[in-house]
């Protein structure tokens, strides 16, 4: 489940120690993923670039409590998971940002923004177990503990969230597939 | 079998999760049952455009050179890291990614 973990518990252990400049490397391993975690979550790049950037800040300041257990990756992306909620609860980001929308020339841009619109009007019990294991392709066992709910709950929650996001789609997906 | 548990089925097929001969099996009962088909269908569907709607999400440079910017500001208050890529640290957008769609 967790990648590169030798070299993720070392860079644990000197964070930990105080080496506040290991967490560049933790960066270079899960930046990326949290960039694209979040930017899913809000739908925003810029408030995606905010909040990449304050799970990491909040992983130094809680550098104390870091223990390279395996749970890493659960632990950052529960972090990422709360700075997103907060931002949707402060700004109720529920329209489409304009860096959602794509060249007017191509295919299936249509489809696109329906399948944006439908994932951000999907209730958030559905929409987060999307997000985690369907697009970021976390297993259930690690998506429930992101999520603070039981195995059965999450793929419970997926199924729905599946079936909720085809019925949303409906018609767009008909005219496109 | 309930409808509960063939939609169970269905998404425990769909993620792969089903044993060869159970697997074997459920296809034998989509081609007899057109239902069945049709609900495996539309949520595969569903999920390749999902995919197809959110490949796009990587992080451009100046979104990378950001982030890490600020997170290394506050790592390394007296800044050097952020101004001297050619340090201990790597800067990660200083090599191409195999995967990166941009290139």
């Amino acid at each position: 489940m967790q990648e590169d973990s030798t070299a993720e518990k070392r860079l644990l252990n000197a964070l930990a120690g105080g080496d506040s400049s290991a967490v560049g490397k933790l960066y270079e391993m899960y930046g990326e993923r949290i960039f694209r975690y979040t930017y899913r979550m809000l739908n925003n790049r810029s408030d995606a670039e905010d909040a990449t950037a304050e799970t990491f800040l909040r992983v130094i300041k809680r550098s104390g409590d870091l223990r390279a257990d395996g749970a890493f990756r659960t632990w950052l992306f529960r972090i990422a998971r709360n700075l997103c909620i907060d931002k949707l609860r402060q700004h109720q980001l529920l329209e489409l940002p304009p860096d959602a929308t794509y060249s007017a020339g191509e295919d299936r841009t249509a489809l696109r923004l329906a399948v944006r619109q439908a994932l951000m009007d999907l209730p958030q019990d559905y929409r987060e177990p999307l997000i985690l294991c369907d697009l970021e392709e976390i297993s259930a066992r690690e998506a429930a503990d992101v999520l603070g709910i039981s195995v059965p709950a999450l793929k419970s929650r997926l199924y729905r969230g599946r079936r909720a996001l085809r019925d949303k789609l409906g018609s767009a997906m008909e005219r496109n597939v | 079998m309930t409808n509960e548990f063939a939609k169970k089925l269905i998404d425990l097929y769909l993620d792969d999760h089903l044993d060869v001969d159970l697997a074997t099996e459920f296809r034998e009962a989509m081609r007899n049952d057109p239902a069945i088909a049709e609900e495996v269908d539309s949520l595969r569907d569903t999920r390749t455009a999902l995919f197809a709607t959110y490949s796009r999400d990587a992080m451009t440079n100046d979104e990378n050179r950001r982030v890490y910017g600020r997170i290394m500001r506050n790592a390394d208050p007296s800044g050097i890291a952020t101004f001297n890529p050619a340090g201990q640290l790597e800067i990660p957008w200083s090599e191409p990614k195999a995967n990166d769609h941009r290139l």
